[in-house]
């Protein structure tokens, strides 16, 4: 026999259902269309002045959606991700942040991002991104993050210095014309160097572009890699003869421009006529040195593939356990493809990833943001094969090649040695 | 003969022949000054070379390598106040409260904790003594994820307490064994004495131990205000409200690495946020070598 229903049992049943609905309520539930409500917290990585472009943009947002209470946490890159680290280890990551290429796979493979799979489409309108900006952020389990901007690689010049050689830039197109160019601009005499070193930095995207081109790929899908000493080999090979001619700084000299940042960098001391850059540099190299900084586009190698052009995205992701997934989806939707919001973000991230966006801000933008957006607008209608995300201890592959670009570079090992390190010590790292 | 010898001066008498005087004490010193001040001065550079950074443009920091600024200026102080959209007295603030509350937190707790390992007998006193000095030898990452979890879960992160409560748990084992050494260098006699009269354990601590440990309480204050003050990570990782911001964390704002840092105010507000450590350091240095030498001796 079931026991009568109570004053009291009845009071508690009721009690406990609108405290479950008033959960939700506050959870931000929201039926489909509805708008979104709740709390958001969102993290960006970068100094002040990014953070406050990027809080107007929010209070936009909230404008718009009166019901939502979005609050923003920043800090510079690195310390960033340190706290990004711990957060996801609580599950306390912030509900909609940004994240790079490198360091996706290893917060999805944990579980800590939503797939967005479900929203795209819907909430996130993708025809703006297209299915390569869709791609950025695919794995085989999902999509986990989509890009709001890209960054491009690109090579800057010194034109003053070009033209008082007579060297047109507009002529290189290979690898090998870029050396030829700047063995012409070499003045060992007087220090002063035809293009600089990438190979023993932190950044290694000159040599992706250098994979890409010959028809491989960093790392496949399955999270091994993907090149072999061979083209390894001949990367290093290159930046080797370069070095032994004197068309490139010693190791010693590059080593020691690159530890001390972009005010020591050689390009902008005026010591150095070519870099290997980030197409977003040329406003950094411009705001530190006078003369005319020249932006151009990579050069390929003789058996280049067609399809090798790639992006460097910045993808925002969504928290696995955000308690507020719809307006979560709603806000990414808001930073990738509203015209407004990027009036307010501007190219401080890279340049909007929906092209008919980034033209949107072309009549605003300084003259050399306006060459960088107009750079990869440009490129962004090349052929372009997916890029597979980058397995959890890609960023072991970075150090990896720094390590053994120092090595080759200091004479410690021979080339060919060195890209077969490189090789094995991947399956160390890449399970 | 005996004219002639009174005749030579008894100095000269008595110092073996062909040995050259001594140089005067006062030039030994003085070289040894000058010694010393040369090192201090290299020491100083960085600090020297950041003040004159400060008070030159941004563009000439790198640009001019010299110490005396060609064009002074001290708008890097004026942006560098307003540049995180609050004046940064808010984060000087701020890390104040929290190294004051530190201080205090350390001090009461350490020196109970220190007291009892000195001077107390209980149950797993030597296993206990044991686990505090082994957390010593913890590195702090292995318990930052857990501490995290820890305060997440209270629902306190954002907020000062996960940076205040552990200093008021008696977290930090480098200054209770400092203080365990101080406290048993003191003459048990005095407790004696004062058991004698009628003290209980706790009076002894009040009235007898705490008065004489005032050295090795300086040397706590002094190293916990400015390790806090200094203290990145822990803040970085609780703190995401600018408004809560502490100096380091305001600091660490001006920079971008993937673009162009403000080198200029970043120096301005860093020798500002110096002056502080400065003026705690001059005012107990007395009471810190103090502290600090008799910590380990009777």
């Amino acid at each position: 026999m079931s026991s009568p229903v109570t004053r009291r049992s009845f009071l508690s049943f009721g009690l406990g259902a609108a405290a479950a609905f008033g959960v939700a309520g506050c959870a931000g539930f929201s039926p489909q269309g509805s708008k979104p409500s709740g709390k958001l917290e969102i993290g960006i990585w970068g100094g002040a002045d990014r953070a406050k472009l990027y809080q107007s943009a929010i209070d936009l947002y909230a404008k718009r959606n009166a019901d939502v209470q979005a609050t923003l946490q920043f800090a510079d890159s690195a310390p960033y991700f340190e706290r990004l680290t711990t957060s996801a280890a609580a599950g306390n990551l912030p509900d909609v942040f940004w994240m790079t290429d490198t360091n996706i796979a290893r917060y999805a493979d944990a579980g800590a991002l939503m797939d967005l799979n479900k929203y795209i489409g819907g909430s996130i309108k993708k025809d703006g991104i297209g299915e390569a900006g869709v791609d950025a952020g695919r794995n085989p389990k999902g999509v986990f993050g989509l890009p709001t901007h890209f960054n491009s690689q690109a090579i800057l010049t010194d034109n003053d210095a070009l033209a008082a050689k007579g060297v047109s830039f507009s002529q290189v197109k290979t690898w090998d014309d870029l050396a030829a160019a700047a063995k012409q601009m070499t003045n060992s005499a007087e220090g002063y160097y035809g293009l600089l070193d990438p190979t023993l930095g932190t950044n290694h995207r000159s040599f992706e572009a250098w994979v890409r081109q010959s028809g491989a790929e960093l790392f496949t899908d399955e999270g091994k890699l993907g090149f072999d000493a061979a083209v390894l080999g001949d990367w290093f090979a290159y930046w080797a003869k370069m070095r032994k001619e004197g068309t490139i700084p010693a190791a010693t000299t590059q080593t020691e421009s690159d530890s001390a940042g972009w005010t020591s960098d050689l390009l902008v001391k005026s010591k150095a006529a070519i870099r290997v850059a980030s197409a977003s540099h040329l406003g950094v190299v411009k705001g530190l040195r006078q003369g005319n900084i020249g932006l151009n586009s990579y050069p390929v190698r003789n058996d280049a593939s067609k399809d090798w052009w790639f992006f460097t995205p910045i993808l925002v992701c969504v928290s696995a356990k955000t308690g507020n997934a719809d307006a979560a989806a709603d806000m990414v939707n808001f930073f990738i493809n509203d015209k407004e919001a990027a009036s307010h973000t501007q190219i401080s991230m890279g340049t909007p990833a929906v092209p008919d966006v980034a033209k949107s801000l072309i009549p605003n933008l300084k003259e050399d943001q306006v060459l960088v957006v107009n750079q990869i607008l440009r490129e962004m209608e090349n052929p372009r094969r997916r890029v597979p995300l980058k397995p959890e201890g890609s960023d072991k592959l970075n150090s990896a090649l720094t390590r053994i670009g120092q090595e080759i570079a200091f004479e410690k090992t021979s080339v060919s040695n060195g890209a077969s390190a490189v090789i094995a010590d991947a399956a160390q790292y890449l399970k | 003969m005996t004219s002639q010898t009174n005749m030579i001066p008894k100095v000269a008498l008595l110092q073996p022949p062909g040995r050259a005087r001594k140089k005067p004490a006062y030039l030994r010193r003085f070289a040894a000054h000058i010694v010393i001040s040369g090192l201090g001065l290299l020491m100083l550079y960085p600090l020297i070379w950041m003040l004159s950074s400060s008070l030159k443009p941004t563009e000439a920091i790198f640009s001019e390598p010299g110490l005396i600024p060609e064009n002074f200026t001290l708008d890097n102080y004026v942006q560098g106040w307003n540049a995180l959209g609050l004046d940064f007295g808010i984060f000087v603030a701020n890390s104040a409260v929290i190294a004051v509350l530190s201080v205090i937190g350390n001090l009461v707790s350490c020196s109970l904790a220190a007291y009892a390992f000195a001077r107390l007998e209980f149950r797993f006193k030597k296993v206990m003594f044991g686990a505090m000095l082994a957390t010593l030898m913890l590195p702090f990452h292995v318990v930052l994820v857990p501490q995290y979890i820890l305060f997440h879960s209270a629902g306190m992160t954002d907020t000062f307490f996960p940076l205040i409560i552990p200093k008021f748990l008696a977290v930090d084992a480098f200054f209770i064994f400092l203080m365990v050494q101080f406290i048993r260098g003191l003459p048990r006699e005095l407790d004696d004495a004062a058991t004698v009269d009628g003290c209980s354990a706790a009076g002894v601590f009040w009235r007898i131990i705490l008065p004489l440990m005032r050295p090795a309480l300086a040397v706590t204050a002094v190293f916990t205000f400015i390790w806090t003050w200094n203290d990145f990570l822990t803040p970085l990782l609780y703190l995401t409200d600018q408004e809560l911001f502490t100096v380091p964390l305001a600091l660490n704002a001006f920079l971008d690495s993937g673009g162009a840092s403000a080198w200029g105010p970043l120096f301005a507000m860093s020798i500002l946020s110096v002056l502080p450590i400065l003026v705690i350091f001059i005012i107990s240095q007395k009471h810190l070598t103090e502290g600090i030498a008799t910590s380990g001796l009777k």
